[in-house]
């Protein structure tokens, strides 16, 4: 795994500009750094653009990476400041909210890995609660969003949410708990409109 | 509302937060789940709570597109060629060359294509030299008497020379000026050569070049 290779010799390579050792790195990186961004874009080819930017953003400023955390926390760093630019940037950005998540997850066929229930009935309902969920959201101001994607979807440590952010524990924590509640009552109320509709 | 060990209150969100994260302590852990036991809605709330983090932590990661890779090569080699193309070494000799050829258009549009005025008697040959083509015939005395030497004669003109700096070619000038109209350049240089043609008849046209003087004309 790359935390393994965040040896000298790797980050070297990186440093000279060696393509091999940035490919090897956006290969072991695309899935966290594209799940990060499609879950905080609600939009997988948005999600896509924006990663392959955040590869070459890393491309231009591997000089300043100086070690601290991991690469791929770093990257996740570039990936989120990559975000708040292009949410600011894009007037695509309600458009993509309202109807490119289902519309365009569904179709590419980005199927989360791990287990899913075999039966078409089952994958039918897993995909629409999914659906609710990506769609509650996108709905949580960009501060809860990230917290909840880094810790409950990432599953990373406090630890390392904290050198991705910057932000204290306490914070974080907090954060997390009201988006969590948050995140609750939205989904509740998507999953309402469903049934109704 | 509950309470922590150290008496910090917390919210509900945070207890539920520390709960699923496994932070409350042994104390709170016992509070939690004696409320949990004879709390009816506390209960409820908390699984909701629950099945929500559970659901997000089963959505996992998606996979990247799998032109991902190729695409970011693609990129960079791009980037790569780019950087290669706008390369300041690369670059230069095209902007050098562009003001050397900027900088002979402007010369030869200066010193070919722009026509030097015209003078009925003045003719510059060089930076160094001048020649003086008087339109009226003129006494051989007066022209030896200004320094000039007898360069040669032809069946329709004589020629005459002489060494001068820029001073004694002023001179020149000025006592030659009763024979011809005022003279609109005269070369720079501490030492020019001067030639004076003199027609033996008045309206005779002067050669087109020393050069191609009578073989009597000692040619310069």
């Amino acid at each position: 795994m790359l935390t393994n290779q965040t040896n000298d010799d790797f980050l070297d390579r990186l440093r000279r500009g060696d393509h091999r050792a940035f490919t090897q790195l956006v290969r072991e990186n695309q899935d966290r750094v594209y799940t990060y961004l499609c879950r905080m874009l609600g939009n997988p080819q948005e999600a896509a653009e924006v990663s392959q930017e955040v590869f070459l953003a890393a491309y231009r400023f591997i000089g300043g990476y100086r070690g601290e955390g991991n690469l791929t926390t770093w990257l996740l760093r570039i990936a989120s400041n990559m975000y708040k630019n292009y949410i600011r940037h894009n007037v695509r950005r309600k458009r993509s909210k309202e109807t490119s998540y289902d519309d365009t997850y569904e179709r590419a066929d980005h199927r989360p890995i791990g287990e899913r229930p075999d039966s078409p009935e089952a994958l039918v309902s897993r995909n629409e609660v999914e659906s609710a969920l990506q769609r509650a959201l996108t709905e949580l101001p960009d501060d809860f969003r990230e917290v909840l994607v880094l810790r409950d979807i990432d599953l990373m440590a406090y630890e390392e949410i904290q050198a991705l952010t910057g932000l204290p524990e306490g914070t974080i924590k907090s954060r997390l708990h009201r988006a969590r509640a948050q995140l609750e009552r939205l989904l509740a109320r998507h999953v309402e409109g469903g049934k109704k509709e | 509302m509950s309470q922590t060990s150290d008496k910090t209150p917390r919210s509900e969100e945070e207890l539920f937060g520390a709960c699923l994260d496994g932070e409350l302590t042994a104390e709170e852990q016992k509070d939690f789940d004696d409320r949990l036991g004879s709390d009816v809605e506390f209960s409820e709330r908390f699984s909701r709570h629950r099945s929500t983090v559970d659901l997000l932590r089963s959505m996992g990661p998606i996979p990247a597109p799998e032109d991902m890779v190729a695409h970011f090569e693609r990129r960079l080699a791009r980037r790569v060629q780019l950087r290669l193309d706008t390369t300041p070494h690369v670059r230069f000799p095209l902007e050098f060359l562009s003001a050397v050829l900027v900088l002979v258009g402007v010369l030869y549009s200066y010193f070919v294509l722009v026509p030097v005025p015209p003078s009925q008697i003045l003719e510059v040959q060089s930076e160094a030299s001048l020649r003086i083509d008087l339109p009226n015939p003129v006494e051989e005395s007066l022209l030896l008497g200004l320094g000039l030497q007898s360069g040669g004669r032809s069946p329709s003109y004589r020629l005459y020379e002489t060494t001068a700096t820029q001073e004694e070619i002023q001179r020149l000038v000025e006592q030659l000026s009763p024979f011809h109209p005022e003279v609109s350049r005269i070369p720079t240089g501490s030492s020019v050569r001067v030639w004076v043609t003199v027609p033996l008849e008045a309206g005779s046209k002067p050669p087109d070049s020393i050069q191609e003087t009578p073989s009597s004309n000692p040619t310069p």
